[in-house]
């Protein structure tokens, strides 16, 4: 059992300035924001450290600042911990690792995320439409510049 | 004319018995009012069994009109012939159906002396030859249909057949074996001091088992799984060539169910409650039907469908042994009785 | 709108066929299980939801806080409650206050009887799946009358009860709701004691599921399944006892696990959660505290973001709000159990050998909902 403190260290010493934030906002929740381009070795070495199971992954849209916040959630078995991994990207052009082969189970939120998001992520297996409909060519239904309500008439 | 019309009744007349076994029964009326009691039945026991009402409008008891209305619902409704496939065959098949399971009624003793075609004394055997084409052209069925999930259905009506014929035919030689002859007739009236279900009793449980998958009824009716197969080899049929596989399905059921009854049930014998021999006869072979139709339907609902390669592997590895030692018992009664005598 | 866009789809060997157990099928819901098989073997299973999908993330977005509860119990028509209060614990967490322990109190009971509207159904459903007559899907959904009743006389509807808001709930229990109560646990109880006796312990039925579908913990964990599913691979993991709200705290209750991880243990599991949360009411009801069940709350919630979970009774829901300072949520990021879930069954050909048969009856055991899955 480590603490967030030990956790918070040895996430510094080890990566320095990738990480950004380490926040504890309340009980057994823990929020990390780092670096896009080392996004994929946090993962691993947090993986190592005991958080082993997805739980939910997505992004947040914010076109004023012209970023996509993309997070992953995990929760720990060993330390009953649940972690939000987040990281910004640029909004125009949306790429960014997919953390598929560190944890399985984030697999169909990170297809689900692309399609409605139009987020690329590199590496994934199977980047297919999975919930809207085949002849859909009308944009990124979850981005903030979609609009619900001009069906056309 | 008068002429003719006197010798159509002078022939009536001198055949009367056999067009009336031909004609209502246990011919052509016997069957179609049996279709429509057992339909009848099927839904409405299984209704109350599942908290369910059943059929109540049509027909002010019970319902019992409802069956007629869905037959012309369905006699009435459109042809759908899928279209790559052979059309010939589509239609041969639901009319052929239901003639062979008639035509292995006719040949069950209902009374004394009152049976429609005694096969020279060898109605168990053609019983049983005709009885072996039905899973034949079931499977068919389900391959000129030209689509997956019937494709599917037909291999598993194979399954069913190695897995359930085998040892149903073995638990019936012990039958045969007891009673000495392969005459229907016969076999009845060899139980009249004791019912074979009793000395027979693993040949029973191997037949049960094996009747069950031969009238393709729950625990074993994987052809028409509508589970995983929307509705198994009868999935593209609709209208009347529904109508007449499901016919084919009852008539299956009911000359199965009768062949139980004389095999081991005791067939018509019964205390003379009816004054008449053969009436009373008839009646207890109606009712000893109807007991073996009740046990089914409540098997139907207690009971989950094996996997067909769970069938194959009960059918080979426990049943066909389990008819060969009830085999090897009987033959060693008999001999020990004929010792005695 | 456009032409189709047409699937890719690989060439099969020779002797295989692709099967679509379709979104036109009698058992198969609003989502279509591809398998591809040669009669009797599987080799690959692949399952296409989005039939349903609604966007409810979007229309979160445009909905006032309060108003967003609706749209959300749509959602998922069996357990409705569960994912309302899902909302609201984030919500509450954004405020920063606790609902007063009455309202948590009300809040356990519906959410409890809530897992047992939607076990029985899922229970039936499961049985008609391993092939059985619709006879115990009937006599469950029949059982759920009780109640269904009881919640119609807390709140007036029978499923979507928009009855857990921000601050506490919307009434109190009516009088004679706790009579009611009892006797519709002592009720199902029987009812429970007669399924187990006719259906778990049933030959047959061990038969079809024992050994089907085996998910082994590892890699239960490493794919993400949620709630009885995790639960009957030997994973001890319950948001009610890990991560508590509502009244879960201080209420004694134990969580239900089994090592098999076959459909039969899933099962299994699901049955035993019922006679759990038929003593959860029962304690819940017994040690109610007085007072006030609803706190007013600012319209606006301060900016910043929570992630809240709520154990539903297919598993763990849970949401991420993020919120500007405004009376709308800037953004709803929702994981359904379902969706979770539902994906298992594509891992299964590979490590196991499976058979034509047994698909519908893994996938009912995993309590697949597809609307949940789309939102």
């Amino acid at each position: 059992m480590m603490s967030m403190k030990e956790l918070e260290k040895k996430l510094r010493d080890r990566f320095g300035e990738g990480v950004i934030d380490f926040a504890i906002p309340r009980k057994n929740r823990l929020i990390i924001k780092v670096d896009a381009s080392i996004v994929k070795e946090i993962a691993m070495f947090i993986k190592e450290n005991g958080f082993d199971m997805p739980i939910s992954a997505g992004a947040t849209d914010y076109p004023k600042d012209k970023r996509f916040e993309v997070f992953w959630v995990i929760w720990s078995s060993i330390h009953n911990l649940v972690l939000i991994l987040k990281t910004d990207i640029d909004r125009d052009n949306a790429e960014i690792d997919s953390l598929v082969e560190v944890w399985r189970g984030v697999q169909k939120f990170e297809r689900e995320t692309w399609e409605l998001m139009g987020i690329n992520y590199k590496g994934h297996p199977k980047l297919k439409p999975l919930l809207l409909p085949e002849d859909w060519d009308e944009g990124y239904p979850l981005r903030k510049d979609f609009s619900l309500s001009p069906y056309k008439v | 004319m008068y002429l003719q019309i006197d010798e159509l009744i002078r022939f009536v007349e001198a055949n009367f018995d056999i067009i009336f076994k031909i004609a209502i029964f246990p011919g052509i009326a016997f069957i179609f009012g049996f279709l429509i009691f057992a339909v009848w039945y099927e839904r409405k026991f299984l209704a109350r069994l599942m908290v369910r009402m059943g059929p109540v409008h049509a027909g002010k008891v019970m319902g019992w009109l409802q069956l007629i209305a869905d037959a012309i619902k369905l006699i009435t409704k459109e042809f759908i012939v899928p279209r790559f496939t052979l059309r010939s065959l589509f239609f041969l098949l639901p009319i052929l159906l239901p003639v062979i399971p008639a035509a292995m009624v006719v040949l069950i003793p209902f009374g004394p002396g009152f049976i429609l075609y005694n096969a020279m004394g060898n109605g168990l055997i053609l019983f049983l030859a005709l009885s072996t084409i039905y899973p034949v052209l079931n499977m068919l069925t389900g391959w000129v249909s030209n689509n997956k999930f019937t494709i599917i259905g037909a291999f598993r009506t194979i399954y069913l057949d190695v897995a359930a014929e085998i040892p149903l035919i073995l638990s019936i030689i012990g039958v045969v074996i007891m009673a000495g002859t392969y005459d229907l007739v016969g076999i009845v009236e060899a139980q009249s001091n004791m019912w074979f279900i009793i000395p027979q009793i693993l040949g029973f449980i191997v037949f049960f088992i094996g009747y069950l998958g031969m009238t393709e009824r729950v625990p074993m009716d994987f052809p028409v799984a509508e589970v995983e197969l929307v509705f198994g080899i009868k999935t593209e049929y609709s209208g009347p060539l529904y109508l007449l596989l499901m016919e084919a399905d009852y008539v299956n059921w009911l000359a199965w169910s009768l062949l139980m009854v004389v095999l081991y049930l005791g067939g018509y014998n019964g205390p003379n409650i009816l004054g008449n021999p053969v009436y009373s006869g008839i009646f207890w072979t109606l009712f000893k039907l109807l007991i073996v139709l009740t046990i089914v339907l409540i098997i139907k609902i207690g009971y989950a469908r094996l996997r067909v390669d769970q069938a194959v592997r009960m059918g080979w590895k426990y049943l066909i042994p389990l008819a060969v030692i009830n085999l090897v018992l009987t033959i060693l009664i008999k001999y020990i009785l004929n010792i005695y005598q | 709108m456009g032409i189709a866009r047409v699937e890719e789809v690989e060439e099969l060997k020779d002797g295989l066929m692709r099967v679509s157990i379709g979104p036109q099928h009698p058992i198969s819901g609003q989502g279509r299980i591809l398998v591809v098989t040669d009669g009797e073997t599987v080799y690959d299973i692949e399952i296409d939801i989005g039939y349903s999908h609604r966007g409810i993330e979007k229309i979160l977005e445009n909905r006032i806080y309060i108003h967003g509860i609706v749209p959300l119990e749509r959602m998922v028509m069996l357990d409705t409650s569960p994912i309302t209060m899902c909302y609201v614990r984030a919500l509450e967490e954004l405020y920063g206050v606790e609902a007063p322990p009455r309202a948590q109190y009300i809040r356990t009971i519906i959410l409890e009887m809530n897992r047992i509207i939607s076990h029985t159904y899922a229970l039936g459903l499961f049985a008609e799946s391993a092939a059985w007559n619709p006879a115990i899907f009937l006599w469950t959904t029949a059982d759920r009358e009780p109640f269904l009743d009881l919640l119609e006389m807390l709140t007036g509807a029978r499923w979507s009860y928009s009855f857990i808001v921000p601050g506490g709930v919307r009434a109190d229990l009516p009088q004679g709701f706790k009579e009611a109560a009892f006797e519709a646990i002592k009720f199902f109880r029987e009812r429970l004691d007669v399924y187990v006796d006719s259906w778990i312990d049933n030959y047959l039925f061990e038969v079809r599921t024992r050994n089907v579908g085996v998910i082994p913990r590892d890699k239960a964990i490493e794919w993400g399944a949620a709630g009885p599913s995790l639960r009957a691979s030997g994973v001890e993991y319950d948001t009610r006892k890990h991560d508590p709200y509502a009244a879960y705290e201080e209420l004694d209750f134990k969580i239900i696990t089994d090592t098999s991880g076959d459909s039969y243990a899933r099962g299994g599991v699901r049955v035993k959660e019922m006679y759990v949360s038929l003593d959860i009411i029962e304690q819940a009801l017994e040690n109610i505290p007085d007072g006030p069940i609803k706190r007013s709350l600012p319209q606006r919630a301060p900016p910043g973001e929570a992630y809240a979970r709520v154990e539903t009774a297919r598993g763990e829901i849970g949401m991420y709000v993020v919120s500007d300072g405004k009376d709308k949520p800037y953004r709803v990021k929702i994981s359904p159990a379902s969706f979770r879930n539902i994906f298992l069954i594509e891992m299964l050909p590979k490590i196991e050998e499976l058979r034509f048969a047994d698909v519908p009856v893994i996938f009912y055991s995993l309590d697949p909902w597809f609307l949940d899955a789309d939102r």
